[in-house]
């Protein structure tokens, strides 16, 4: 190849040589490993120490944990069914957090006046959290349309705000190559606007799964439904029995995580073409 | 035969002054000046970047329209798209022209061919070198059946020796493709290298200083008594303002 004596050192990833890279490799599992094992040996520390009734330690948790595996909760309901729940809710609403806010991102973006115009009336919105609007949905909104609509809250605004950032951003130049070649608003729109902003939407759907899933365990404590991984910390609080809250507890932030990781090989996926790495 | 005939301002800045000339079918056009001359407005101009405050330029009698006439630009700047692959990026003004896909694959394998990049097919641009990307850009361009092609200064932000290879490959291709070139710059023995006419423009109010033919025979020597005499020419015209 002519080409070559031009090559700058950089890591060929062609696509074959991407997609082999999948998986774990072991040395970051094992790591992972041992710093679990040192989160699990501070915590059996930390009940010696504390030596409280309500403190609980590792075994108990786990056997909380087992124990609502195979016979669920005081309510009678599987383990599975309070997490299908919560999760039916927060897919629910951060959807409807996507759909409104990546198009409203984009109309905003494009039309400059529209949004300045907009702005003091709507963005002061953007700041209340999602847990200040419970009150008024405890009374105004029931059952599955109260969760949805506070994680919409919670997803929508980062996901729309990163999206009308995003715009402006899109680079001229690449702009000018499309019209230069006799394309329309919509091609521009679609094959150089869009590809462009779609790192930074993904980005802000990953802060708003984020907040959707921190808001719908706020929401389903306080009250409405009876299933949902909130729901049961809350009837366990009030029977004082910690090892099932923490349980609940760890459910929420493995489930956290496990949706983030998600979104985030859905971003390496795509933005291959990146020079940086998401993180 | 594309006809310019423009005057441009910014609102009280005269940029181009009645500038008049035209350029004759697949012919390779320098325009050469000093930075911040206004080159890059007329190359915007032709291209149908830039309304025309004044006068128009037309290709065979119609004004230029990036929609009718099929137009190129190769940029200074690196202009690839990050998130196509090199051959995604050549295709990007068959697309826009709904040529059919088999003779967009068929076009696109022939300027990946003619520009040296077979195996390169599927990188990404940061993968690439920046005289790559400039390869890129220029197959690119002359991957459609272009009424006009148009470059700024494509090889300014390339290192001396890839320039000149560059160079080389530019008169190549052109010659292989037969298209009508605009090719901007500052630099005196790169237009008197590529050039069949350079134009040399003032400084702003920008007129045209010279209209030069060069008549010298391809492939062109550097060192050629009459290639140095030329740029010599060219050299005194431009340091008398």
């Amino acid at each position: 190849m002519k080409a070559n004596a031009e090559i700058l050192d950089v890591p060929r990833a062609s696509a074959p040589a991407v997609a082999a890279r999948r998986g774990w490799p072991i040395q970051v599992l094992l790591h992972n490993l041992v710093a679990g094992l040192v989160v699990l040996a501070v915590w059996q520390v930390a009940t010696w120490l504390v030596r409280s009734v309500f403190f609980p330690s590792p075994l108990q948790v786990v056997r909380a944990m087992a124990d609502l595996w195979i016979n669920g909760d005081v309510t009678g309901n599987s383990l599975l069914t309070h997490i299908r729940w919560s999760l039916q809710r927060l897919l629910a609403g951060f959807s409807m957090g996507v759909v409104l806010g990546v198009p409203l991102g984009l109309v905003m973006g494009l039309y400059k006046p529209l949004y300045t115009g907009t702005r003091a009336a709507l963005e002061p919105f953007r700041f209340i959290p999602p847990i200040a609007w419970i009150p008024l949905t405890i009374v105004l909104l029931s059952g599955f349309s109260r969760y949805v609509f506070l994680i919409w809250l919670g997803a929508f605004f980062p996901i729309f705000v990163a999206t009308l950032v995003g715009v402006p951003r899109v680079e001229l130049i690449h702009k000018n190559v499309a019209k230069v070649h006799g394309a329309g608003r919509w091609y521009i729109l679609t094959r150089v606007v869009i590809p462009s902003v779609l790192p930074d939407i993904l980005g802000g759907m990953r802060v708003g799964m984020g907040t959707a899933w921190m808001t719908i365990v706020a929401a389903e404590m306080s009250g409405g439904e009876t299933t949902g991984l909130g729901r049961m910390m809350v009837n366990y609080a009030e029977l004082l029995r910690i090892p099932e809250i923490v349980v609940g507890m760890i459910l929420i932030g493995v489930l956290g995580f496990l949706m983030n990781e998600i979104l985030l090989r859905i971003e390496k996926r795509v933005f291959r073409w990146r020079w940086e790495v998401s993180l | 035969m594309i006809e310019v005939d423009v005057s441009q301002r910014f609102g009280d800045l005269v940029v181009l002054d009645r500038l008049r000339f035209s350029i004759g079918a697949n012919e390779f056009l320098c325009l050469l000046g000093r930075s911040g001359c206004g080159k890059t407005t007329v190359a915007n101009l032709m291209a149908g970047l830039l309304p025309c405050s004044e006068g128009s330029v037309t290709i065979d009698g119609v004004p230029v329209d990036p929609r009718r006439h099929e137009l190129a630009f190769v940029f200074q700047e690196p202009s690839l798209w990050p998130w196509r692959t090199v051959r995604n990026n050549i295709r990007i003004g068959l697309e826009i022209k709904r040529v059919p896909p088999h003779e967009i694959d068929r076009r696109v394998s022939e300027m990946i061919e003619l520009v040296g990049l077979e195996g390169f097919e599927d990188y990404y641009p940061y993968q690439i070198s920046g005289g790559m990307k400039q390869r890129v850009a220029i197959a690119r361009a002359f991957a459609v059946d272009a009424d006009l092609i148009l470059m700024d200064e494509p090889f300014a932000a390339l290192d001396a020796q890839t320039r000149t290879s560059m160079q080389a490959e530019v008169l190549r291709i052109w010659e292989k493709r037969k298209t009508t070139v605009v090719f901007v710059t500052h630099n005196l023995e790169e237009a008197v290298y590529l050039a069949e006419r350079i134009i040399l423009l003032t400084e702003k109010p920008t007129r045209i200083k010279a209209n030069l033919e060069v008549d010298l025979t391809r492939p062109r020597d550097f060192a050629d008594p009459r290639f140095v005499a030329l740029r010599k020419r060219l050299g005194e015209l431009i340091g008398t303002w």
